[in-house]
């Protein structure tokens, strides 16, 4: 690669599924190298924490209507430790960009939630590694795409040390002309033993016209492991619909109802309850406004 | 009652055979003809000429040839290997004087001799591995670069079905061939695909009419004898309007120190309510344990499912080459048509595989399902990689699944990546992965009723891959099962 | 016949068994009772060789022979057999095909010829009609989908077509309905002969009811902590272990 602005393309594979290079035509730019430090190049700088053993720390990101606005951020958990991160992406017509890398120590936690309403082109990248032993992992995430609107919900899980937990589950629904995407790859080192992880990711697809694009993996490189993958998209439940509405919920009422039944199984009850709170308004206004 | 009688005889398999042993491994000294080393414009035209081929398909190859010399070699792979020079290979290897047998007389008595080593029938009484009672099967055997014989030709024929080498097609029935041939998998497919349309050597043309069951299961028998030569085959199988067949598919290679090049194209059309069955059983040579020779198996296998109701299903027994690079694939253009992926792949020493399907759902109510069992053991990589993807107008288009990969000791990996494209609102997809290594439990309630150990990992990962093993014709299914224990010998304790 | 002294297991860093010390003769029946973690199940695997059930101290030898020097399948040849407490689930490897190879394995171990299809076929289908297990269960993968109750019958078949010198059977009765306790209380007795002889764990006097023991020991801490005759899973039906737990 020469060092003048190389974006990657969609041959790319770990941006397979989001175009940035189209979605960023017009904006000046400044130089990138392509790979995976791409929000890196465009942050101009990660911000960087550190969790000291035994501590407890909440990090919240907003994301709202800026054209480009790439952040990268990179934190340390130390043994015990505990990092929350939620992360809320607002419906804008920019190109958020963010990228996080975390370093878990020996029984250290990190629980992450991402709510993304969709923008021009919305990536939310997490890059998290285990490197001390009986780590825990927590990454759930909803997007939520209507018309125009594009979310990119990507995450590498490195578990490079034995006994690590992860629990991943992103949900996502799509309206007509959204775009909802969901890659998260799992990769457990040959010494990782006893790493018990498991992903998935639920989509509905509400109108025609929507699309959902999801590349779950597995790299397992050891053998005494319990790890699994699950994906589903589909239409709401026809069933379901009909017996809600059988009761005498109009329609309309009931596929909300069972659309923030679906996203709702992602929200933690490990989050501040103010947040969880604010993340249910969202879903439920989402629903309101687009139904 | 029969199918536990298979279950029983890969026990018998683990005991018969010594740990380690590839028993199709050996080679046959006969006198060979060469295309001169490496590849260029003359090598294409060599092999042409070999196969005394009309103008447009000289043309055709020239114009794939053309093409490859600007691409690249795909790198996506969870493979590594050494970079391949495609100017150290031979392109065109066949058995002296040889352009086809007349009949069984005239076969050289080496090669028949090598094929009944293989357990391949080529006297139309003999059945398959010698199984009593099995129905028979017509056999094209393609040994290196040419076709050496086809079997039941005449029986086929009152039937209306060709079954015949492609090299025969392109000048016996060249307007089924020019309609046909590329239109699944175009000249400018891919990297490997598009190296095959320029020199692909030999390999079997089927066309089963509208209406014709065909009357018994077909099969061609692929053989790599030469050193250093490689295997272009290309198969087209047609069927039209409410035709049935079933086609079976096995290789082998003798042992080398150098890798062996193979890139195959399958195309396979499938009209109106017509329905394809098609088993592979790969037993090409895997390398030694240190990863020293070995196939590179570079394939590329698609079906179209061109008319409504049509059907195509795959099944694979992937064991052998070093290098496994192959995802057969459906492309469900038929309102209402199906297609199915079973495969078992097996990766033991150094080799390597990435193989899975794509499932492309073009049409409305189309359905897919893909059961797929991966098994690593000693140093092996092996990667399920697969495609869904439902298009906007694939209305109630519906797809499930199921990947398990088993691991067998700890220097091994397994990986699963499936990639999921939704266009459509009323289409439902599942996926399920689990990769897990042989239960302590099990084994142990096992040996607890006396079963020892290795008869008790053999029975394990039986059950592992037998919804897969079901799938295959049953002649077929004793010997991959018979395989499923001998690659996996030496990996356990 | 069995004869257990001073055994003392370890799993992972815990010392389960602490010295327990047990013979039962050829031709008895013994019953084993003890609260839940006593140890019970881990002196069944312990004596089928399951891994992780580490005999650091003592002795077992099954007539003279030193069980602990054995791997599980040559312990089962020698006659030793476990009905499971939770009997395990084997996709894929129909029951049929299982019983044939453990039959096999353990004839040819033992030196014995191997019998043919047709003839364990018959032998399994005879039991099974004792047992009330249809020939749909027998086609169906080992267990898998089997309800509590039917996967110990299932072991009960398998100990019948096996027929071992020396049977464990770790709470068997557990989970069985009414009528289910009364068939294979009448398979193990169908079983006893001089030649061999059982240990029946339980929590229940009513399986003893059918299944009349020569002796009842009673294991608490690892230990055997009292021994007596059919009377005694009686009193431990009225009274409880307060008397063992409050001395150890
Ligand atoms: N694999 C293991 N790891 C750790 N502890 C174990 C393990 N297996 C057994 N134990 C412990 O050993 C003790 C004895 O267990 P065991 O299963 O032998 O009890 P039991 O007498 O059979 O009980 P129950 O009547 O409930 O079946 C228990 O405290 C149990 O928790
Ligand atoms: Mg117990």
């Amino acid at each position: 690669m020469s060092s003048a602005t190389v974006l990657p393309t969609r041959r790319v594979e770990a941006w397979k599924y989001s175009d940035l290079s189209a979605a960023l035509s017009n904006v000046v730019l400044p130089t990138v190298r392509e790979g995976v430090d791409i929000i890196e190049g465009l942050s101009g700088g990660a911000k960087s924490m550190t969790v000291p053993p035994g501590a407890q720390a909440t990090e919240i990101d907003r994301y709202g209507d800026a054209a480009l606005d790439a952040r990268a951020f990179s934190a340390d958990v130390g043994q015990g430790a505990m990092l929350t991160r939620i992360v809320i992406q607002a419906r804008s017509g920019g190109v958020p960009l963010s990228t996080v890398r975390v370093r878990l120590a020996a029984g250290a936690t990190y629980r992450q939630f991402v709510l993304a309403e969709g923008a021009r082109l919305a990536r939310i990248e997490t890059h998290v590694s285990v490197e001390g032993e009986g780590a825990t992992v927590e990454l759930n995430g909803v997007y939520m795409v209507g018309r125009g609107l594009h979310a990119d919900l990507t995450s590498t899980i490195h578990h490079a040390c034995a006994g690590g937990v992860t629990r991943q589950l992103v949900k996502g629904v799509a309206r007509a002309g959204g775009r909802g995407v969901f890659q998260g790859r799992i990769l457990v080192a040959p010494y990782a033993q006893k790493t018990d992880a498991r992903q998935n990711h639920h989509a509905l697809l509400l109108e025609d016209g929507a699309e959902v694009f999801a590349k779950p993996e597995l790299e397992i490189h050891a053998d005494d492991v319990q790890c699994a993958h699950g994906n589903t998209v589909g239409g709401l439940d026809a069933e379901a619909l009909f017996y809600i509405r059988q009761r005498g919920v109009p329609e309309s009422e009931a596929r909300a109802l069972l659309v923030e039944a679906f996203l709702g199984e992602a929200i933690s009850d490990g989050l501040p309850e103010d947040l969880q709170r604010e993340i249910l308004d969202r879903i439920r206004a989402w629903l309101g406004a687009t139904s | 009652m029969a199918r536990e009688g298979i279950d029983l005889s890969t026990v018998d398999a683990v005991r018969a055979l010594e740990a380690g042993k590839y028993t199709a491994g050996f080679t046959t000294d006969i006198e060979q003809e060469f295309a001169p080393k490496g590849l260029s414009e003359d090598t294409v035209r060599f092999i042409s000429a070999k196969k005394d081929e009309p103008q447009w398909m000289l043309d055709w190859r020239l114009e794939a040839f053309r093409r490859w010399q600007t691409m690249e070699e795909p790198s996506w792979a969870m493979v590594r290997y050494p970079p391949i020079d495609y100017q150290d290979a031979t392109y065109y290897a066949a058995p002296k004087n040889a352009a086809k047998y007349k009949s069984l007389d005239e076969v050289d008595p080496e090669i028949l001799e090598t094929y009944k080593k293989l357990g391949i029938p080529l006297r139309e009484q003999e059945t398959l591995l010698g199984v009593a009672g099995a129905p028979r099967i017509a056999v094209d055997a393609v040994f290196d670069s040419v076709s050496v014989l086809t079997t039941f030709k005449k029986e086929l024929a009152q039937a209306g079905v060709i079954f015949c080498s492609i090299s025969e097609a392109v000048r016996e029935h060249p307007d089924l061939v020019k309609k046909y041939l590329g239109s699944v998998v175009p000249t400018t497919d891919n990297f490997f695909a598009t190296l095959n349309s320029a020199v692909f050597s030999d390999g079997s043309f089927v066309y089963v009419p509208q209406g014709v069951r065909c009357p018994m299961e077909l099969s061609t028998y692929f053989r790599m004898n030469a050193q250093g030569s490689g295997q272009f085959e290309r198969t087209l199988i047609i069927v039209d309007k409410g035709g049935h067949v079933s086609y079976l598919e096995g290789c082998t290679a003798p042992m080398r120190e150098e890798n062996q090049l193979h890139a195959a194209v399958v195309e396979l059309v499938a009209l109106e309510d017509a329905e394809i069955k098609y088993s592979t059983v790969q037993n090409w040579w895997p390398g030694d344990v240190d990863g020293k020779g070995g196939v590179y198996n570079f394939v590329t296998k698609r079906g179209d499912c061109r008319g409504a109701r049509s059907r195509i299903s795959w099944t694979q027994v992937e064991t052998g080459s070093a290098i496994t690079w192959k995802y057969p694939s459906c492309i469900l253009r038929g309102d209402d048509s199906s297609g199915e992926f079973y495969s078992i792949a097996i990766t033991n020493g150094r080799q390597q595989a990435d193989t899975g399907s794509k499932m492309i759902h073009l049409g409305r109510n189309t359905k897919s399902r893909i059961i797929s069992k991966g098994i690593s053991a000693g140093r092996a990589q092996n990667t399920y990689r697969g495609l869904v993807s439902i298009h906007g107008k694939a209305a109630n288009a519906r797809n499930f699944t199921q990947c398990d990969s088993l691991l067998i000791g700890d220097k091994c990996g397994a990986h699963t990546i499936p990639y999921v494209e939704a266009r459509n609102v009323s289409a439902k997809l599942e996926h399920e992965a689990t990769t897990t290594k042989l239960s302590e439990d099990q084994l142990f309630y096992m040996r607890q009723r006396g079963i020892p150990e290795e008869e008790a990992v053999a029975l394990l990962v039986n059950g592992f891959v037998r919804e897969v093993l079901q799938q295959l014709p049953m002649e077929f299914a004793v010997e991959a099962q018979k395989l499923v224990a001998v690659s996996l010998e030496g990996s356990v304790g | 016949m069995l004869s257990v002294s001073d055994l003392h297991v370890s799993v992972g860093a815990a010392e389960i068994l602490k010295g327990l010390t047990l013979s039962v003769p050829a031709g008895e029946v013994h019953a084993i009772m003890g609260p839940n973690g006593a140890g019970k199940s881990t002196l069944s695997y312990a004596l089928t060789g399951r891994e992780g059930y580490e005999a650091t101290q003592g002795a077992v030898t099954l007539e003279g022979r030193d069980l602990l020097a054995m791997t599980p399948e040559e312990r089962a040849a020698a006659g030793l057999f476990l009905s499971f407490q939770y009997p395990l689930e084997i996709p894929g490897v129909p029951t049929m095909t299982f019983l044939k190879a453990a039959l096999n394995a353990q004839a040819k171990a033992r030196g014995e010829p191997e019998l043919g299809a047709t003839e364990i076929l018959k032998r399994v289908r005879a039991r099974a009609g004792e047992l009330r297990i249809s020939a749909e269960m027998l086609k169906r993968p080992l267990n898998v989908g089997f309800s509590g109750g039917e996967k110990k019958r299932m072991e009960i078949l398998q100990m019948m077509v096996l027929e071992p010198r020396f049977a464990i059977l770790d709470e068997t009765d557990s989970g069985l309905d009414i009528d289910a306790l009364r068939i294979v209380a009448d398979g193990v007795n169908a079983l006893r002969a001089p030649d061999r002889a059982m240990l029946v764990i339980t929590h229940y006097q009513r399986l003893l009811d059918y299944i009349r023991p020569d002796k009842v020991h009673v294991l608490v801490s690892g230990r055997i902590v009292d021994t007596g005759g059919p009377e005694l899973a009686l009193r431990l039906e009225k009274e409880g272990y307060d008397k063992y737990l409050a001395a150890a």
